[in-house]
């Protein structure tokens, strides 16, 4: 009788001590698997703000300020769509007994230290190239905590994104569809522009250069890039939304596989033939030059000039493009505060004809910061020949778009691209 | 040498015993394949947020765009595309969500961006490209626990990308 009560208990106990080990064991896996599930959620949410952040590396002293709004806003909750972790259980930063944070964002100007985690070098918005984002979040730690080392039943987890400006591009999309050519064919870091001078930029038939307005120290000749518009209804609304926003999306089909939704080194574009007007000093409503002063001019000031209201639903497009949050004449391009609208990034070309629709080639891109004119805050759309002041900065400001291919380019605007 | 009696009590212990092992087995199963599955549809919203957010000339205001269609059947069916089995059991490509989302300048929130022109997304005039994609699934994804001897309760699983638009 001894043995048997012996050997029962036995079985029972052992079973028990198994299945205790199985639970431990399986509730073990399942905390684990719930840390990477965190760690993955905590990765989204960084990689979506460092993403924001890097767009507004423009290479200006308040760069940093931009570039952390930015990053705020993507978190905004107002629909509940920002970021979270825990099962999109707990917002990031919100209030839980699960604590979580932006720990931080830090810039920096180079790859190697943006990759080298806390201990690359950090530098200010003025030469940052790159940022990272740090998330941490508590895990909770639902089988472990019966362990002596989780007892608090949650484990911190942190997580890092790095985005930056890339490479110089091939092709560059969204960017203003302004053609101008080089004062330095051998240049090939500023084609003969100076940084930090400010230019009277023109559209004449004839070529003559015109005066310069007032602060200026040199003329750029431009032409308006064919965006496959000239048969459009409208051509006049749609030249002042190019130039307004940028090449917007509707005006560039996917199924166009020619070279006319982005500029490409080394591969021939046209010019709008209809920027050639016959009268070349003729004011003239309608024409593009017109327009096209119009559209920049939507950057600096929320109301049409007199002079382009009667393009079709000016207010429309204005109110889809608001102007830059700082429009004031900036001498120096560190100093501009504003949101990127009034950086114009143009294509260099080889020759600008203007009497025959012919090609030309394009060379690299190149931004300018659009100026006020001269004592206003707008630009002067009646003029004939289209003028208006903008300084060279380079190519500091990563554009909306692009590709890379094998065009050879050392030196150019790039675009955001995650890196970690 | 055992007595018949031992052997039935232990037959009996074990009988009672399978049922609990098999239901803690299986119930650290089904734990881990929410997870996974709750993973999987995450890592493919980030994957059809990652793919959106660089498209150029797509309308995000019409649900039969061809880009944002190629890529909701890109993550649920892979590269054979529509009909190849999906990713997880049951999820259309129509159920994968790309909303298009706007900075509101005047109040300082992010949220769903109006379709049409003055300020709006799609393609009429006047409309601008979003701020922000948010990738959801429509209703969220119902998963039911195969416990047995228990019906369990469908659980939603509702994961959410939010990622900045950089196309055009």
């Amino acid at each position: 009788m001894k043995v048997r009560r012996g050997e029962a208990g036995q079985s029972l106990v052992l079973v028990a001590l198994l299945a205790f080990i199985l639970f431990a064991f399986v509730g073990f896996a399942v905390d684990l698997g719930r840390l990477y599930l965190i760690r993955g959620e905590l990765n989204v949410a960084a990689d979506a703000m460092a993403l924001a952040a890097a767009q507004n590396l423009i290479g200006t002293s308040t760069a940093e300020g931009l570039a952390q709004t930015a990053a705020a806003r993507v978190q905004d909750g107002t629909t509940g769509g920002d970021n979270r972790f825990n099962f999109e259980g707990n917002t990031i930063g919100g209030d839980s007994s699960l604590a979580s944070q932006v720990e931080g964002m830090d810039l920096y100007a180079t790859y190697a230290d943006a990759i080298a985690g806390d201990l690359g070098t950090t530098t200010d918005g003025s030469t940052a190239r790159y940022v990272r984002v740090r998330v941490r979040a508590d895990a909770p730690l639902t089988f472990w905590q019966f362990l002596p080392v989780a007892q608090l039943g949650k484990t911190s987890i942190g997580t890092a994104a790095v985005a930056g400006i890339s490479q110089p591009l091939c092709t560059a999309c969204g960017i203003e569809p302004l053609a101008i050519v080089p004062v330095d064919f051998a240049d090939d870091t500023n084609f003969g522009f100076v940084r930090g001078l400010k230019y009277t930029l023109y559209s004449q038939c004839t070529g003559a250069a015109p005066p310069l307005l007032a602060g200026t120290s040199g003329t750029i000749q431009y032409t308006v890039l064919n965006r496959n518009i000239e048969n459009s209804t409208d051509l006049d609304q749609q030249v002042f939304q190019l130039l307004a926003g940028g090449i917007p999306a509707p005006l560039v089909p996917v199924s166009d596989t020619s070279n006319l939704a982005c500029p490409t080194i080394g591969v021939a574009d046209l010019r709008l033939p209809t920027v050639s007007v016959a009268a070349c000093n003729a004011v003239q409503r309608g024409s593009i030059v017109t327009d096209t002063v119009c559209g920049l001019n939507a950057r600096l000031t929320a109301t049409p000039h007199p002079f382009c209201e009667t393009i079709t639903d000016v207010d429309g497009v204005i109110t889809s493009y608001p102007p830059d949050t700082d429009v004031d004449n900036q001498d120096d391009y560190a100093d501009y505060g504003g949101n990127r609208r009034r950086i114009l990034t143009v294509a260099i070309v080889d020759n600008l004809p203007f009497n025959v629709a012919t090609t030309m080639n394009v060379l690299g891109f190149r931004q300018f910061l659009l100026e006020p004119n001269p004592n206003t805050t707008e630009l002067d759309p009646t003029d004939p020949v289209g003028r208006f002041v903008a300084m060279y900065i380079g190519f500091p400001a990563p554009v909306k778009q692009g590709t890379f291919g094998s065009c050879g380019v050392t030196q150019g605007p790039g675009k955001v691209v995650l890196h970690q | 040498m055992r007595r018949p009696a031992s052997r039935g009590a232990s037959i009996v212990e074990t009988a009672l015993l399978v049922p609990v092992l098999v239901l803690l087995m299986v119930g650290g199963m089904e734990f881990g394949k929410i997870f996974l599955t709750y993973y999987t549809l995450h890592k493919a919203l980030r994957g059809a947020a990652g793919m959106a957010s660089v498209l150029r000339g797509a309308d995000f205001c019409d649900a039969g765009d061809p880009q944002l269609t190629a890529i909701r059947n890109f993550v649920v069916f892979g590269p054979d595309g529509n009909g190849a089995s999906p990713l997880v059991r049951d999820l259309d490509a129509d159920r994968i969500v790309i909303t298009p989302e706007r900075f509101n300048t005047e109040d300082g929130t992010v949220t769903d961006c109006p379709c049409g022109g003055g300020g709006g997304c799609g393609t009429a005039t006047g409309t601008r490209a979003p701020d922000y994609l948010l990738v959801t699934i429509d209703g969220g994804y119902p998963y039911e626990p195969q416990i047995p001897f228990r019906v369990m309760q469908t659980i939603l699983l509702r994961p959410h990308v939010r990622v900045p638009f950089g196309g055009q």
